[in-house]
């Protein structure tokens, strides 16, 4: 009626299995040791040999401690089976979320959440050389070195601007009304693209979620000011005293001509009536 | 056999007279009883979706109707099929599994019957804990948005049975609808859950010698594929819904795009549920439908463990695409083909059912009782729907497909002529079984005609106006739109559906009083069960039967073969002794789940966190822990 | 199939867990990296404490296989020494987790400050949950085999050491997947 009660099928473990029990536990203690190295600094282990030595203590645990070894296999199948299941899972999760990359890493360790993450903006920009842009939040990650499909040519890319639009063909020919109106008339379709979902096409954003764009006064301020906020984003400052926890995201990958549009709709839209921004101005800035 | 630890026994031999009154209703550790408490609960559910679903037809039978208003159609849509699915077809599925399980292997009961009588109680909680607010709304619908009790303005459950975020997060649902929701899905998931160990062990331990596994009646193996799907699928929106209250509750952002979260993250979660879910829903019935084909064509099931092991591939498989209900969320082309050949791959096993169903017809000598008759319909109708869902696979021709009345009208298919088909023919054939009298074949027969022809007209037309551009979960359409006959002709076919389903239902209390009388094999049918008189004594079999084939029952009277034989002398008979401890222990899990809802009220609700918790804290305890209570 | 029947519930019971842990790391997995702002990991992470709370899971480990040897012997009062031993286990690597928790807390670090708090809190916090629940078995355990009510004190030990190893291994699939590959 029930399982015998040793779990080794070894003779000699059916005679003494606290000494059996006792050297597992050493070896699983020596394998942690070891696998704790990189957290004093000591060494750095890659990641795949972290994971395979915890699904080696995995399994041992699995086999010895509850028996699994020797036990009847309907055991075994009855964990390993969802077991194998849910790891299939989780990668394709992973997968589908773009998570196999290492987003961020510091070498130090702050205290200040504003101090670091601007250290964080500064490790991505500068040590960085491969973006990885998520579909749905828009936001970019720098991915690990070591992930096979991150190259110098995508961040690159990137950092490259888009092909100039048709409409500011002959740019420098344009009389200041031409180009307001094309500023204008491509800043409405860029906007409602990029930043419509969270500023809203109102400008009026989501109370405490999305600052407002109309009354603002980076929009009414200085255009320097209005097109860094676009290029690198922005956190932690409170707008007319409301503060957002959210952090707004950088869009260096939107080319000259559409950040320029994209500021000068803004700064000419509901109800905001401060000038225009040339391309030129927002290339000198990045 | 293995017994239970700590759980003591009373000696019944021979001891047949069943108790009646309510406490032994409320006590009852019997699953002959607990799988009736099921089945009349999922009737009475089943019926409330009804009318759920016909109020959305008439609502829908003309273009710019004001029948009902669009806030409340979103509720009448989210609970109707909140309703069929976890109060409709599981409950009426969980009837039979506690019937007909322990019968079909040849057992007394199930291995905890304590567990199952808590599972039904901790379903009937959830089921109130949904539809309570039907009670609660009227009165609170006119509240001023400024008062404390604001949140109550909207209680029905209106976020869809699918709850997608970030519709149901605090932004867009602030009101205690999507908390009723979540908290009644919480309740239902563990009583599943529990459920589904009992079953599982009960299948693997519990058989009658000589009962192998795959001597195992089809029903029982499709029960125990379903029970595994259930135990590792509900996790999944266990999580899911644990992160959405955390969103709700305590200002978290797992679904919240402007902090980084992914309203997707909850699709996944939810599917990953979701489409084992399905199949969970489907597999009992094939399971019956694999049971009443070959009674009534008085063959034995063409290629058994073919339509087994096919039944497995299909709850293995079934975890891998869950992702093509998403294949309009821009998962990337990858993603899709990699989805789009799982789920085409499922077809397969599937097919092979069909196809072993059908040569078990031919050549047959076919009875068309009206178990028989669901049954040809089940295999007709969700054929049907198994060509539309094979359709949705392919992603740029569920582009078009996706959110649109074709989906409405295959998920109908393969639930509706499906599911529901196989439960009513299992209706019909174990009704003689369960009350000793026969459901009334000559009525069978008409409601079988009028839920056949109403369904056809209801569902049918649906293929079309979908493809047409008809969108799902609109509370109205303009006129103009060349839907307006196509929904009126809909909506008639509803209403004759619905009359079929009300003569169903007069039939089958009237046959309750005055149906023929049923002996213990009216069918002359294969299975354990069938030994058993009609109904059976509370100790179902007098002694445990030695089994030698799948068909004992069959084989015995018509060879080859001895079937089954009975032991020599007397057997000593092992009855769990009633207990009021579940249905407390199912209060206070009941009540722990449902305080969270009220925690959006006032932190008062803590305290009913806490009685929660002290109930289920002494029921477990004098449960499991002291023997001889 | 003529095995203990609450040993079979049992690990039917952990396949389960299986997925609804895997439900809560493929959450963290998922959202790894897209916090957008901070505190991030290696912010907060404090090595030493991470290591004795593994350390103290891992020997609560041997002292309930000890436990369920010296119950299947029939050596009552040895195994509920072992018991014991695995329950102040249990309690340390709760004290741990308390104490990290308002740590991080302290840094800044909360469930609504950013997706790690959330998926950090909410993973490592139903694994506590787990270890609370499963020190609450020890004790009725302890409490029923002392007072004789148990019927087979050898096979309920098993299974519930069996629980408790399985939130042991859980810890160990945690302390990689959120604790050492951040230092990788």
């Amino acid at each position: 009626m029930s399982a015998p009660t040793q779990g080794g099928g070894h003779a000699s473990a059916a005679h003494n299995p606290i000494r059996m029990y006792i050297g597992i536990f050493v070896a699983l203690t020596v394998v942690t040791l070891f696998e704790m190295l990189p957290l004093f600094g000591i060494v750095n282990l890659p990641g795949a040999l972290l994971l395979g030595l915890s699904a080696l203590k995995f399994v041992v645990v699995c086999s010895f401690f509850m028996h699994l070894w020797g036990d009847h296999p309907v055991f075994s199948r009855l964990f390993y089976i969802p077991l194998a299941m849910v790891i299939l899972t989780v990668m394709a999760l992973m997968s589908m979320f773009g998570s196999w990359t290492l987003a961020y890493r510091t070498t130090e360790r702050g205290t200040d959440t504003e101090e670091v993450a601007a250290r964080y903006r500064g490790v991505w920009e500068g040590e960085c050389n491969a973006w990885v842009k998520s579909a749905f939040t828009g936001n970019e990650y720098c991915s690990s070195p070591w992930v096979a499909f991150s190259t110098d040519a995508a961040y690159a890319a990137l950092q490259q601007p888009v092909a100039d639009i048709p409409e500011f063909a002959g740019w420098d020919t344009k009389t200041p009304d031409e180009k307001q109106a094309v500023l204008m008339a491509v800043g409405e379709g860029v906007y409602n693209t990029n930043c419509g979902a969270c500023h809203q096409a109102t400008g009026l954003g989501l109370p405490t979620v999305f600052p407002p764009l109309a009354n603002d006064p980076m929009v009414a301020g200085p255009a320097e000011a209005h097109i860094g906020v676009v290029l690198k984003g922005m956190s932690g400052v409170a707008i007319n005293g409301v503060s957002y926890a959210s952090a707004m995201p950088a869009w260096p990958q939107l080319s000259d001509q559409q950040i320029a549009a994209i500021v000068t709709y803004e700064r000419n839209s509901w109800g905001n009536k401060s000038g225009m921004v040339e391309p030129a101005q927002v290339a000198a800035l990045r | 056999m293995a017994t239970p630890a700590a759980v003591p026994h009373t000696h019944e031999a021979g001891h047949s007279a069943s108790p009646s009154g309510l406490w032994s209703w409320l006590t009852t550790v019997d699953h002959k009883r607990i799988g009736i408490l099921y089945g009349l609960s999922a009737l009475a559910f089943f019926v409330l979706g009804g009318v759920e679903g016909l109020i959305i037809r008439s609502q829908l039978s003309v273009p710019n109707n004001d029948l009902v208003s669009a806030p409340f159609y979103n509720a009448l849509f989210t609970m109707h099929g909140t309703t069929m699915i976890f109060l409709g077809v599981m409950p009426l599925s969980a009837a039979f599994f506690n019937y007909m399980i322990p019968l079909q292997i040849g057992a007394r009961d199930v291995v905890f019957p304590r567990l199952n009588a808590f599972s039904y109680w901790l379903f009937l909680f959830g089921a109130f804990v949904l539809n309570v607010p039907f009670l609660i709304q009227p009165f609170t619908a006119g509240l001023d948005p400024s008062s404390t009790l604001a949140p109550l303005i909207r209680v029905i459950p209106d976020g869809g049975w699918f709850g997608y975020a970030t519709l149901t997060g605090k932004e867009f649902s602030p009101y205690l609808s999507i908390d009723f929701w979540v908290a009644g899905l919480q309740i239902l998931g563990i009583a599943s859950m529990a459920a589904g160990f009992n079953f599982i062990v009960t299948i693997f331990n519990m058989r009658a010698p000589g009962m192998t596994m795959l001597r195992m009646p089809v029903f029982t193996w499709m029960t125990l594929v379903v029970q595994f799907l259930v135990v590792l699928s509900f996790p999944c929106i266990t999580v899911a819904l644990i992160l959405l209250l955390m969103d709700r509750l305590f200002g978290t952002h797992f679904y919240i795009p402007s902090a980084g979260g992914d309203p997707l993250l909850w699709q996944h979660l939810f599917w990953l549920f979701g489409h084992p879910e399905v199949y969970i829903l489907i597999l009992p019935a094939m399971g019956i439908v694999s049971e009443v084909l070959p009674v009534f064509s008085r063959k034995p099931l063409f290629g058994a463990p073919f339509v087994i092991f096919s039944g497995i591939t299909i709850g293995l498989l079934g975890f891998g695409v869950w992702a093509h209900h998403m294949f309009t969320t821009g998962l990337g082309a990858a993603a899709d083909a990699a989805f789009s050949v799982t789920t085409m791959l499922i077809a397969i096993p599937t097919g092979v059912k069909i196809f072993n169903w059908i040569f078990t017809l031919w050549g047959g000598q076919i009875r068309l009782t009206t178990s028989m008759l669901f049954a040809l319909g089940f295999v007709g109708m969700f054929t049907m729907g198994g060509l539309s869902g094979i359709m949705h696979s392919s992603p740029p021709v569920d582009l078009q497909q996706q959110d649109s009345y074709f989906v409405v009208a295959h998920f109908h298919y393969v639930l509706f002529g499906g599911a529901i088909f196989g439960l009513f023919s299992g209706i019909y054939y174990w009704f003689p079984k369960m009350s000793g009298r026969f459901l009334d074949e000559t009525w069978g027969k008409i409601i079988f005609a009028l839920v056949l022809g109403g369904f056809n007209l209801t569902f049918f037309p649906m293929h079309f106006v979908g493809a047409w551009g008809m969108p799902r979960r609109i509370y109205t359409y303009d006129e103009g739109m060349g839907w307006d006959q196509v929904n009126l002709l809909e909506t008639i076919g509803a209403f004759t559906l619905a009359f079929g389903v009300l003569l169903f239902l007069i039939s089958f209390f009237r046959s309750m009083r005055n149906g023929a009388k049923a002996g213990a094999n009216p069918w002359d049918a294969a299975t354990l069960e069938w030994i058993t008189t009609s109904p059976p004594a509370v100790h179902n079999f007098d002694k445990t039967p030695m089994v030698y084939s799948d068909r004992p029952v069959w084989e015995k009277s018509h060879g080859p073969g001895p079937g089954y034989s009975l032991p020599e002398g007397e057997e000593h008979i092992h009855l769990p002794p009633p207990s009021i401890k579940p249905l407390i222990g199912a209060v206070g899990v009941g009540m722990f789940l449902t305080s969270f809802v009220a925690l959006n009220l006032s932190i008062l609700a803590l305290g009913m966190t806490a009685l929660g918790l002290a109930l289920i804290f002494y029921s477990f305890y004098t449960w499991f822990l002291e023997p001889g209570h | 199939m003529g095995v203990d029947n609450y040993k079979l519930a049992m690990w039917t019971f952990l396949g389960s867990e299986c997925f609804f842990f895997g439900s809560l790391i493929g959450t963290y997995m998922s959202y790894r990296g897209k916090s957008l702002t901070g505190p991030y990991p290696l912010d907060v992470f404090d090595p030493a404490v991470t290591s004795i709370s593994t350390f103290d899971l891992l020997a609560s480990s041997l002292f309930m296989v000890l436990a369920v040897h010296y119950a299947k012997a029939g050596e009552i009062n040895k195994m509920l020494g072992w018991v014991a031993a695995t329950m102040v286990g249990g309690l340390i690597f709760l004290g741990f987790q308390y104490y990290e928790f308002s740590h991080f807390v302290h840094e800044g670090l909360t469930l609504k400050s950013n997706l790690f708090g959330a998926t950090f809190y909410v993973l490592t916090g139903f694994h506590g949950t787990h270890v609370a629940v499963g020190v609450l078995l020890l004790g009725s355990l302890a409490w029923s085999a002392k007072r004789g009510h148990l019927a087979n004190i050898g096979e309920t030990t098993e299974v519930i050491g069996l629980y408790w190893h399985f939130v042991d291994v859980v810890w160990i699939v945690i302390f990689t997947l959120v604790y050492l590959l951040e230092y990788t």
